[in-house]
């Protein structure tokens, strides 16, 4: 590795209905996370959720002190990214410049099915996410702005207000197929790496779901960054959590409920997006990924906020 | 009148702060003088956007309300809108004041090369998006099919806390939007008609009498519904002078219009503090007007007026 980069743990909120039932429920899922050490509060931007990301992170933002807040991801296709730089620039100088920028080219087709959206085939989208990126930069860092792109036009706008980390936000952009990882390997200065998104859900990837494809990933992403590549911190998120002395037995039942997807014992074992086993395993296997990948940041379900708790205290910060 | 409304002000909020303490200030001052509302507009020319600053306001505050200034419903999907507003009102503790529009600048549209569509189908959308708003608000799921939208199954949450929904404020100035106020709006903000253009000085739009049909005209539409709105309108800019005559004659020049043409402007107020009291006084008897806004550089000059009239 180039440098190893400490370790920092995120929680995703990604909401079903009434699982942050009030105000004062929010507050406390902010404050715990910054109590025990969690660097990021994350919300997901899916019209499936019940919450999308921009109010309630800036009530997250007023009710924590040093928590930083951030998007993952902000799906690209819902908002003008005119729109979403104004907010993003309110949301991160409003916070005191903890706000981190997650972008991703629209993933779930059920939040464009239930909306009436078109989703489009996944290069377009991608294409339209590049332009995103670069217009976003472009405000955030220009007096005013001329943009000429397949997507998006621009003219003569004033990048207003800027946000308060210099030269911007960081950005996070998260996917799994090559064209994302190209993307983040020039754009991002924190890549998510994540199993490859198929439009139709509920199958199983086995090779997208395998140390090996994460390693090849990496190895992609490194490829592609050149020098850069030692500026970007890697990302990856953990699904599901299941802390037990008994790896084959939780991994025996875990495929038993998946058995539709003929997913077997050893693959959910070799799953990178499961945790699977002791809290000591869990900080051996961070450490061994770190060294192996350099992945040092990762996220974990919000559900899971004190399950993981032993682990970020454990691994946070060194 | 059917009834008289306590006078409440609000304040069109700030769009050159820097930092977040020059808010946190302007909030915390608004909220101490007597402000029942911070506003704050949706344009993409030079100015803040209002969710994530809105929230801001409302966490620095006790009793302030928050409220968009308004919403153009060109920018996001209702579905967007509706669970951002919810979360705005849930996190605020019932703040949120929910302004909608038409969208009226097209500057904003311009500069950004998005289609500036003619009034009928930017009021058409609105309609629509106030539809699904409120579905969203009072229905556990919702489908709705119509010309611009098309919502499917869509599980309606989170919901805002003030049931059944946050006010809904909607201002315009031309028929077809008084038409939907009367019909929907628990506020309706009566606005100049903005022609597409924009830039000329209509005489008729700045005067008293075409507000007083403005109002007629919403409460013949409204019929029982009327004594349910409340009125707003906005004014632009206050003046606080012992000499109404020079203040106009020099407005007026800038702009190639008379001083009585100024001073018959509703949108403008210029005069005494006891002038401006008077007028307001009248106005309501007169129209039912209990809601104003001032700019937010105004609400130092305006302050007095607001401490006489707030809550009467």
């Amino acid at each position: 590795m180039s440098s190893v980069r400490p370790f920092r743990f995120g929680i995703l909120v990604a909401t079903d209905p009434g699982d942050i039932p009030s105000r004062e429920a929010w507050i406390t899922l902010a404050r715990k996370a910054e109590d025990l050490g969690y660097s990021t509060l994350l919300i997901a931007d899916h019209y499936i959720n019940e919450y999308l990301p921009i109010a309630a992170l800036m009530f997250v933002a007023d009710a924590t002190h040093m928590l930083r807040i951030g998007t993952a991801v902000f799906d690209n296709n819902y908002r003008h990214p005119v729109l979403l730089a104004k907010e993003v620039a309110a949301l991160d100088w409003l916070s005191g410049g903890r706000f981190e920028l997650g972008l991703g080219a629209g993933a779930l087709k059920i939040d464009y099915d239930q909306t009436g959206l078109t989703f489009d085939p996944p290069l377009v989208r991608i294409r339209r996410l590049e332009e995103s990126v670069s217009l976003l930069k472009q405000l955030f860092t220009q007096d005013s702005v001329t943009f000429a792109g397949e997507y998006y036009r621009v003219t003569d706008l004033a990048g207003f207000p800027k946000p308060a980390q210099r030269p911007h936000p960081p950005f996070f952009i998260g996917g799994g197929g090559k064209k994302m990882l190209q993307l983040a390997a020039r754009e991002a200065d924190i890549a998510g790496l994540e199993h490859r998104v198929k439009d139709s859900a509920d199958t199983f990837d086995a090779y997208e779901h395998s140390e090996a494809a994460l390693a090849e990933k990496v190895a992609f992403l490194r490829e592609t960054a050149g020098e850069r590549f030692a500026a970007i911190e890697l990302n990856h998120g953990i699904r599901k959590l299941i802390i037990t002395e008994n790896r084959q037995q939780a991994a025996e039942q875990r495929a038993r409920e998946r058995a539709a997807t003929g997913v077997t014992p050893a693959q959910v074992l070799d799953d990178p997006y499961l945790f699977i086993g002791t809290i000591e395993f869990l900080v051996e296997t961070l450490q061994r990924q770190r060294e192996q990948y350099g992945i040092s940041y990762l996220h974990v379900p919000f559900q899971d906020i004190d399950t993981f708790a032993p682990v970020v205290a454990r691994l946070a910060g060194k | 009148m059917s009834k008289v409304r306590p006078f409440r002000f609000g304040l069109m909020g700030p769009d050159n702060f820097t930092t977040r303490e020059e808010w946190i200030r302007f909030a915390r001052r608004a909220e101490d003088l007597g402000y029942a509302t911070l506003l704050i507009g949706d344009h993409y020319l030079d100015s803040y956007l209002p969710i994530a600053a809105l929230m801001c306001v409302a966490d620095a505050t006790h009793t302030l309300r928050i409220g968009s200034g308004i919403f153009d419903t060109n920018y996001r999907h209702p579905v967007q809108l509706a669970k951002e507003a919810a979360a705005l009102d849930l996190l605020s503790g019932g703040r949120f004041e929910l302004g909608l529009g038409a969208g009226a600048i097209q500057a904003d549209y311009d500069a950004v090369g998005q289609p500036f569509e003619r009034p009928g189908v930017r009021i058409r959308r609105l309609e629509e998006t106030v539809t699904i708003l409120k579905h969203f608000f009072t229905q556990d799921t919702v489908t709705f099919a119509g010309e611009h939208y098309t919502v499917t199954d869509l599980p309606a949450v989170p919901k805002p806390a003030q049931r059944p929904y946050p006010p809904i404020f909607i201002g315009g100035g031309g028929k077809k939007m008084l038409t939907l106020m009367a019909r929907e709006a628990d506020i309706a903000g009566v606005e100049l008609k903005i022609s597409d253009g924009l830039g000329a000085y209509d005489a008729y739009e700045h005067s008293e009498a075409a507000l007083a049909h403005k109002v007629a005209l919403l409460r013949e539409i409204a019929g029982e519904r009327f004594s349910a709105i409340e009125l707003h309108h906005g004014i632009y800019p206050v003046i606080i002078t012992e000499n109404r005559q020079e203040v106009a004659e020099q407005r007026g020049r800038k702009r190639g219009v008379t001083a009585e043409q100024i001073l018959d402007d509703p949108f403008q107020f210029i005069g005494t503090v006891e002038y401006l009291v008077e007028t307001l006084q009248r106005q309501r008897e007169h129209y039912g007007v209990s809601y104003l806004t001032v700019l937010f550089q105004d609400m130092e000059a305006f302050a007095p007026v607001v401490a006489r009239l707030a809550g009467k």
